[in-house]
């Protein structure tokens, strides 16, 4: 019983966390992208999807990002038990061989977010 | 108008706007404070406690005209010059796409502003202290663009007051802050990276306009 509530405890804190199983997910993708359209003191913050879809293009490393252009670092995490998948976007701003974070936004509906990795 | 020497500061413009106001305070203080000579106060008035003005308030609201005209002069200090920078800036830009200045990209700080031409590949400047002359020059013209940091310190007093993005055209050396302040910030504060991610953005611009003139 003490295990059962520190697990749910826990559960609000972690990404990788399945609420439904109460299982630690698997991140089958992890992919860098740039935004070319968002620079530096143009920041704007998006929950839609859609604008992803748009806006987001495939990276190598991040010497390839453009001074002054924002980036994205996408993390897919997939439920083995339940099947589900979540994505969350780390949304930050390289400058040289710092980051400055900017948002973090979690999709729990992945399969809206499947484009990311085709 | 290419190989012109660039003015940063016509100093006609910066004495009117720093004096004028001072002038002006100096003249209403004398003439409604009614304020002896200079070798007529009693100093000694000054010295006792409680101390006592060597001169007489005027009885009238009067004595209140040259505190109106302190709080304008710092206004005008704070807000005017900019004013005027900010209405000559888009003076200057009407001005320009006139004569086919396409701007592409633009940097105002509170010192001047820098606008690019990719097509033309041309570079205008407007300076805070000469607001009434535009520089327009061909890319080529600038020789050398860097970024400093302006990182000052070691351990936890780390940290810079300036970040700027500088490049020389001729002989003259342009400044354009990106961050400026009275105090000492942390290299990774976040208005910091800011400032240095937007002077990397605006060096790297600079770079490939000059690199594509030659």
């Amino acid at each position: 019983m003490p295990l059962r509530l520190l697990d749910r405890l826990k559960a609000p804190f972690r990404d990788d966390w399945c609420r439904y199983c109460r299982r630690t997910m698997n991140h089958p993708h992890k992919r860098l992208f740039v935004i070319p359209e968002m620079k530096v003191g143009n920041y704007e913050s998006h929950t839609d999807a859609d604008y992803y879809r748009e806006a987001l293009r495939p990276v190598e490393a991040r010497g390839d990002i453009p001074p002054g252009t924002y980036a994205c670092r996408a993390v897919e995490y997939h439920c083995p038990q339940c099947g589900r998948r979540k994505v969350k976007l780390n949304i930050f701003l390289p400058v040289r061989d710092k980051i400055k974070r900017e948002e973090t936004i979690l999709f729990d509906n992945g399969k809206r977010l499947e484009f990311l990795w085709n | 108008m290419t190989e012109t020497r660039i003015w940063k500061t016509n100093w006609l413009y910066f004495l009117a706007c720093v004096l004028a106001p001072l002038a002006l305070l100096l003249v209403t203080v004398q003439r409604y404070w009614k304020l002896p000579e200079l070798g007529d106060w009693d100093v000694t008035q000054l010295l006792q406690w409680p101390p006592v003005l060597p001169f007489q308030w005027p009885p009238d609201r009067t004595v209140l005209i040259p505190v109106a005209v302190l709080i304008l002069a710092i206004l005008w200090w704070k807000l005017g010059v900019r004013a005027i920078f900010r209405l000559c800036l888009r003076g200057a830009e009407r001005d320009l796409e006139r004569k086919g200045f396409q701007c592409a990209n633009a940097f105002t700080g509170r010192d001047c502003a820098v606008l690019m031409d990719e097509e033309n590949r041309k570079i205008a400047l407007l300076f805070k202290w000469n607001p009434f002359h535009t520089y327009v020059f061909p890319a080529g013209r600038v020789t050398k663009v860097w970024v400093d940091e302006g990182q000052r310190g070691q351990g936890v007093m780390e940290g810079t007051r300036r970040v700027s993005f500088l490049f020389t055209v001729g002989k003259s050396r342009v400044r354009a802050n990106t961050f400026s302040s009275s105090r000492r910030w942390k290299m990774d504060g976040d208005n910091v990276l800011t400032a240095i991610s937007m002077a990397d953005m605006m060096a790297d611009l600079l770079e490939s306009l000059r690199k594509g003139e030659e």
